[in-house]
């Protein structure tokens, strides 16, 4: 039987993502359009809105796709399809970006040849400082200490899966894998966060820290650090899931869970959005147009940089072209393989 | 009170790149902008930052090392040393010296510049370089 709330929540999960993918172009710096380096009033040229209109036509035909999807895995209980849709507006994404790229090529500017670098400046500080990483962990960790002594409390067999209806559909028993189980996964995504935080930190371009351009450095470091305190406090509350049960029931309804989910994203989004729309004092982008393939991936064996600017929306991108890169990027694959492997168990 | 020292390279310039470098990062450490003690971006940093190949900076870093300026012994650290008073320049190094000022006085006189006013502004940075 089909569950309205699910597919509500699915549609809604469909058009945030379709909105979020329309505005990238926006997003990037004024010097940048679709990937393309362009000067700085171009985007309000015929040739930029024209573009932009075809991307975002584009979008939203690929969201229709992904809503069908979204139906029929409500329709036929089977929820794993709706990956497919992220899969189809992302991918849709991707190849419009292309498109708009290949548009804007013409109209493509020289680099600067003027290139510049802060001798002495630090590189960003964490916000919050180690604690603020380290936090998540101890948070888990107590919660972990507290259920274990309250372990004679946990019932033998709890639900752990409620239905939109609130009617538990899944049970867990009163052992370590059955208790325990989920924090193995919120480990390995913590972990995967932390050396995302600590890697950007690294790789971040330094500048003096009264600077726009370290205070947008610590606003982009505070996103992994935002979603990692939301991860903890999801998952410490599954663990505690079995203690705060009241007639089998989940005390906290499933609209104020969505509400905070909603709302947790929705600061790292408005974080993101917010510190790239600093006064830029940072000096040009220096990366080459031809390094860029489709104007999304950044390929360049002359430049040592391994983090470098994106030019498809906002934050940062790896340099392919840098071993250090790909070992980065393998780590983390590796751990999010492990992380659906243990989720689909 | 955080210093800001900046290091800027022109890539359309005739002068390589590393040797811009070398003489930029040389006049901050005579100027005392830079003082011993300073610890200056690994070669990874500062070559990722001005966007060019690690061993361009590397190439500088040596150099400056070799005039006894930097430590880069040291991994990846570069520490900015306590340099001795160099010893007095040789004739041959005097030699280099005037032929260098010779085209550069040349080149301004070539664009009017008065000859007291050559002399005054080569006084006034040989002072302020001391």
């Amino acid at each position: 039987m089909m569950d309205p709330q699910l597919l509500i929540a699915l549609l809604a999960g469909n058009a945030i993502a379709a909105i979020a993918l329309t505005l990238t172009p926006v997003w990037a710096r004024p010097g940048n359009w679709f990937g393309v380096r362009v000067p700085p009033d171009y985007r309000s040229t015929p040739q930029a809105r024209e573009s932009r209109k075809r991307f975002t036509i584009q979008i939203w035909i690929a969201t229709l796709g992904a809503a069908l999807v979204s139906f029929a895995a409500v329709e036929t209980g089977r929820i794993w399809l709706e990956s497919l849709g992220v899969v189809i507006q992302i991918g849709a994404a991707m190849v419009a970006f292309r498109a708009g790229w290949r548009q804007t090529r013409p109209h493509a500017i020289a680099p600067p040849t003027t290139r510049s670098a802060h001798l002495l400046a630090p590189h960003p500080h964490l916000p919050g400082g180690v604690i603020a990483v380290t936090g998540p962990f101890l948070l888990l960790a107590l919660a972990c200490g507290f259920v274990l002594a309250n372990w004679n409390a946990i019932p033998a067999r709890f639900p752990v899966h409620w239905d939109g209806q609130g009617h538990a559909n899944g049970w867990g028993n009163r052992s370590i894998s059955g208790v325990f189980g989920p924090v193995f996964i919120a480990l390995i995504v913590l972990v995967i966060l932390a050396i995302v935080t600590a890697f950007q930190a690294r790789n971040a371009r330094r500048a003096p820290v009264d600077s726009a351009v370290y205070r947008r450095n610590r606003a982009m470091l505070a996103v992994p650090i935002l979603v990692m305190w939301i991860i903890s406090m999801a998952f410490s509350l599954v663990v505690l899931t079995p203690l705060i049960l009241v007639n089998g029931e989940f005390p906290i309804p499933p609209i104020v869970m969505l509400l905070f989910a909603i709302a947790g994203i929705g600061a790292a989004l408005w974080m993101v959005v917010r510190a790239s729309a600093e006064p830029n004092d940072a000096p040009p982008d220096n990366t080459p147009d031809e390094c860029w393939k489709w104007g999304q991936f950044y390929y360049n064996p002359n430049d040592s940089a391994i983090l470098v600017e994106r030019r498809f929306g906002v934050g940062y991108t790896l340099n392919f072209a840098r071993w250090q890169a790909w070992l980065f990027m393998s780590v983390v694959l590796a751990l999010v393989g492990v992380v659906l492997t243990l989720a689909f168990k | 009170m955080e210093r800001d020292v900046q290091l800027r390279i022109d890539l359309a310039s005739p002068v390589p790149v590393y040797r811009q470098i070398v003489e930029t990062l040389r006049t901050y450490l005579v100027e005392d902008a830079i003082v011993a003690g300073d610890v200056l971006p690994s070669v990874r940093t500062l070559a990722a930052e001005l966007g060019v190949h690690f061993n361009t900076v590397a190439q500088a870093y040596r150099e400056l090392a070799t005039e006894g300026w930097v430590d880069v012994s040291h991994g990846k650290t570069v520490k900015v040393l306590e340099r001795s008073e160099p010893q007095k320049a040789d004739k041959a190094a005097v030699d280099r010296f005037r032929t260098r000022m010779r085209r550069l006085i040349a080149e301004a006189r070539a664009q009017g510049i008065a000859p007291h006013t050559v002399s005054s502004e080569l006084k006034a940075l040989a002072e302020a370089l001391k």
